[in-house]
């Protein structure tokens, strides 16, 4: 990591002068390892999604045959868990598609230092700016609204199984209290799951906002080296 | 000075423009330019507001369980066909800022690029 002698104020915001290019922080390095593990894991849970919902399928056509406690507790179980188990795969699609992004700005920061640095002139770099900060900030959020959403899930599942297993009829649980908690959770947890998924999609917003402003930068950049005037630092 | 022609780039033909000073953004990626961040704003408030109606609903789920209300079974079913209008509305408007943001960035490569 080079050592700022400088720091300067562009129309892009705040940005640090050094004789060296800056490195990769800690964020863009963890992006670099994350996205493909991210991915890979949202797609299993996709996968694992789409095997409990032929599950939830079989235990509905079971439950039309014939009304069993055991059926019916297996399919209201089932619905919880097909529903939160897709919502946290497409979470941590998401996620992977935020650290890419991530990875892409690591690129340009390194990139345009690299760049800067072999044609000779000091070395220009953005700070991390505000919409940068709000892009991590939102993708965490979303990462843990969605993590507590499928805790929340799971706990409906285990109440909507004590609910039905012992029932004697398909509209009167066995337990009114464990279905009248598994309600009241659902009644939230379900919302949280897509609020966390737009939690995600807005810090995908302003990660691309903060791609367009840090390439704005480096064109910037690039003109200045390129005719050796200063378009606004002091 | 303008002119049109097509530019061979490997086994590819691009239409492209010849101009003697760099273009300005188009129509599209001038909306981006100021539209990204107000629409992914205005989503991200609109998700927020439909997680508050779910929490208002739920609550009102509890009260419902002590004992039947009108009022507050009127409110939960009210509530429930709000929650999916607001929240979708706000997915759709978070994804209008994506696409502004993508737009911006066209901009950008399409300014600078004419400028470098």
């Amino acid at each position: 990591m080079a050592t700022a002698i400088g720091t300067i104020q562009t129309r892009y915001g705040p940005a640090t002068v050094a004789p060296t290019g800056a490195g990769q922080t800690i964020i863009h390095t963890i992006a670099n390892w994350m996205w493909l593990p991210a991915l890979v894991m949202g797609a299993m849970a996709i996968l694992a999604a789409i095997g409990l919902g032929i599950a939830q399928a079989d235990a509905a056509r079971d439950l039309g045959e014939g009304f069993s406690a055991a059926r019916k507790a297996d399919f209201e179980t089932l619905k919880p868990l097909t529903a939160g188990t897709l919502f946290l795969g497409e979470a941590l699609v998401l996620s992977g598609i935020s650290f890419l992004l991530a990875t892409i700005l690591g690129a340009l920061r390194w990139g345009g230092g690299e760049v800067q640095e072999s044609v000779g002139g000091a070395v220009k770099t953005l700070r991390m700016p505000w919409s940068a900060w709000a892009f991590l900030g939102l993708m965490m959020l979303g990462v843990m609204a969605e993590a507590a959403a499928f805790g929340g899930l799971v706990y409906v599942a285990t109440q909507s199984h004590d609910a039905w297993a012992g029932a004697t009829a398909a509209s009167i649980p066995a337990s009114v209290e464990a279905f009248n908690r598994a309600l009241t959770w659902a009644t939230w947890a379900n919302p949280l799951r897509e609020v966390a998924l737009g939690l995600l999609l807005g810090g995908i917003a302003f990660a691309l906002y903060t791609i367009s402003n840090v390439l704005g930068f480096q064109f910037s950049r690039l003109r200045e080296l390129i005719t050796g005037r200063d378009e606004g630092g002091e | 000075m303008t002119a049109a022609g097509t530019l061979v780039l490997g086994q590819r033909t691009l239409k492209h423009t010849l101009t003697d000073r760099p273009l300005a953004r188009n129509l599209a990626q001038s909306a981006g330019h100021y539209l990204a961040l107000p629409m992914a704003g205005m989503g991200l408030m609109l998700v927020a507001v439909a997680f508050v109606i779910a929490l208002v609903r739920a609550g009102l789920s509890v009260d419902l369980r002590a004992g039947f209300d009108a009022g507050d079974k009127a409110a939960f079913e009210t509530l429930g066909q709000l929650l999916p209008g607001f929240m979708f509305l706000g997915f759709a408007i978070l994804l209008g800022g994506i696409s502004f943001s993508i737009a911006r960035i066209l901009g950008v490569f399409r300014t600078g690029g004419g400028e470098v």
